[in-house]
């Protein structure tokens, strides 16, 4: 035979006890991550990278969000300098089409973003949703999760109570939906204002430069950031993705530094 | 009359001053004209985040989120340059009104603010950029200059049918970020902001003038770019030249 010889109790035993562990240590975070599009992975690596305990909440089954597919599925991606050095940094491949305008491959580029956070120390919970926020003391100080399969459920067979997890800090990187902000707005402790229409050359500096912590606790990262501040929408260019990624953990270790301190 | 220019960060204020001065018009440089006037960053920072413009917008100041006044306190701090967001032409030109000190803040001084930012009045609930707002201050927008002015209707049709690369190159010929052509354009809305202010004349009907009000990408490198006056305008510019002290 080529394989050990295992019975299948004891596979069942291997996933229950080590996703249990994971949970468990993760019950309490340093970093909450909603989202595992490529603003989520970019800053739960540099997190990592840095030693702090982030955990990556997604909704699919799959991470990478958008990445792996350009727009209008076609699997190159673009982004523009600077954000060219990010994909330097992870060791993707790629080509300069014009002047500051790089194109790769999405599947490359995706799956090595993603291998890098996870071997940096990110964990993830994929197929998981955020239904609602923690609040302690007027901030943020976590999330409400269950699993993704509940809410597409009618409500009268799927009356599972959601658990909650903790953390210092909470990233809401879900893309357009900002779904943790969301949460804030349906409890009237936050406005948004609604992403604006698409403007490439403009909209890059906009997402970046307003990356950051939206209310106490809760920090926006790419295109949740559009949606926060009404800034126009990107296309599928990705640079601004990576780098408010980077934005954002710069902002997270802030806090992290601020909450020790 | 006194012509008093300023601008924040990129705006091409010396380059301008240069344009000015060869058309006849002295001005004197002033800098940035919040540094210069206003006091504490931080309420400027909520004064300007409160007149963003939003879809669909409105003409009044909004309530700014603290994420939007931090970013107005790094713009003015020089740390980002003010991109991607949009603000209320009007709201922000009262804005800045209310800084002007007594004892310039008569008719015969003309305060020209070059700025970065995008602005644009609000109509129905749908913002128009705009280049140039005449009155005190009036406003110059370097960024208005590339994205008000409408591009052709041979780009968007490309750029609808084709592709973006495909628009620019059948728009080949138009303003662009760090145009070196801009610090002369600039210059024309300056002097439209100064016969505003002297003649009370506000454009000119005359597609050659630079005064001409410019709706399209090639208007604007025929009238402003060429920096000519009508015969009419050219007349008042040499009185204008003989008040400027």
């Amino acid at each position: 035979m080529l394989f050990d010889r295992v019975e299948e109790k004891n596979v069942t035993r291997a996933i229950v006890e080590e996703f249990s562990r994971m949970l468990a240590e993760h019950a309490e975070s340093d970093v909450i991550i909603v989202g595992g599009g490529p603003a989520g992975l970019s800053a739960g690596r540099e997190l990592a990278q840095r030693g702090v305990k982030v955990l990556i909440v997604e909704r699919n089954n799959y991470l990478g969000g958008g990445f792996w597919i350009g727009g209008y599925l076609m699997n190159k991606v673009t982004v523009r300098a600077p954000a060219h050095r990010v994909l330097d940094e992870l060791g993707i491949p790629y080509t300069e089409h014009s002047p500051g305008l790089f194109v790769t491959d999405g599947p490359h580029a995706c799956s090595k973003l993603i291998a890098s956070a996870c071997d940096a120390g990110v964990r993830i919970l994929n197929m998981t949703k955020v239904e609602d926020v923690v609040i302690r003391g007027e901030r943020v100080a976590g999330v409400v999760i269950n699993w993704t399969p509940v809410s597409a459920l009618p409500r009268e067979i799927t009356c599972v109570d959601p658990i909650s997890l903790q953390a210092k800090v909470v990233i809401d990187a879900t893309g357009h939906d900002a779904e943790v902000v969301s949460a804030l707005v349906r409890r009237g402790l936050m406005e948004v204002r609604g992403y604006s229409a698409m403007w490439v050359e403009r909209s890059e500096d906009a997402v970046v430069e307003h990356t950051g912590e939206a209310y106490p606790g809760l920090i926006v990262a790419g295109m949740a950031v559009s949606t926060v501040y009404g800034l126009p929408r990107m296309g599928p260019t990705f640079g601004a993705m990576l780098l408010s990624g980077k934005r954002a953990a710069e902002a997270a270790l802030k806090l992290l530094e601020g909450a020790e301190g | 009359m006194k012509v008093l220019l300023y601008s924040d960060a990129g705006a091409e204020l010396e380059g301008v001053r240069e344009q000015l001065e060869g058309i006849g018009i002295r001005a004197e440089l002033r800098g940035d004209f919040l540094k210069r006037f206003a006091g504490e960053a931080g309420e400027c920072a909520r004064g300007l985040a409160g007149l963003r413009l939003g879809m669909p917008c409105s003409n009044s100041p909004r309530r700014p989120l603290p994420g939007e006044v931090e970013y107005e306190r790094r713009v003015l701090a020089g740390e980002c340059t003010p991109g991607g967001v949009v603000y209320h032409a009007l709201l922000l030109q009262s804005y800045l009104r209310g800084f002007i000190p007594a004892h310039e803040a008569g008719l015969d001084v003309v305060h020209v603010v070059l700025t970065e930012r995008l602005i644009a009045t609000c109509d129905a609930g749908v913002p128009h950029l705009r280049v140039v707002v005449l009155g005190i201050p009036g406003l110059v927008s370097a960024s208005g200059a590339v994205e008000a002015p409408a591009r052709s209707r041979e780009y968007h049709l490309a750029r609808a049918l084709m592709s973006e690369a495909a628009a620019e190159e059948v728009s080949a010929d138009r303003l662009r970020q760090g145009d070196e052509r801009l610090s002369r354009v600039l210059a024309s809305y300056a002097v439209q902001v100064v016969f505003y202010q002297i003649f009370g004349e506000a454009f000119c009907n005359s597609a050659e003038c630079m005064l001409y009000d410019s709706r399209w990408q090639h208007e604007v490198l025929r009238a402003q770019l060429s920096q000519k006056l009508c015969p009419k305008h050219e007349r008042m510019l040499g009185r204008l030249r003989d008040a400027v002290q």
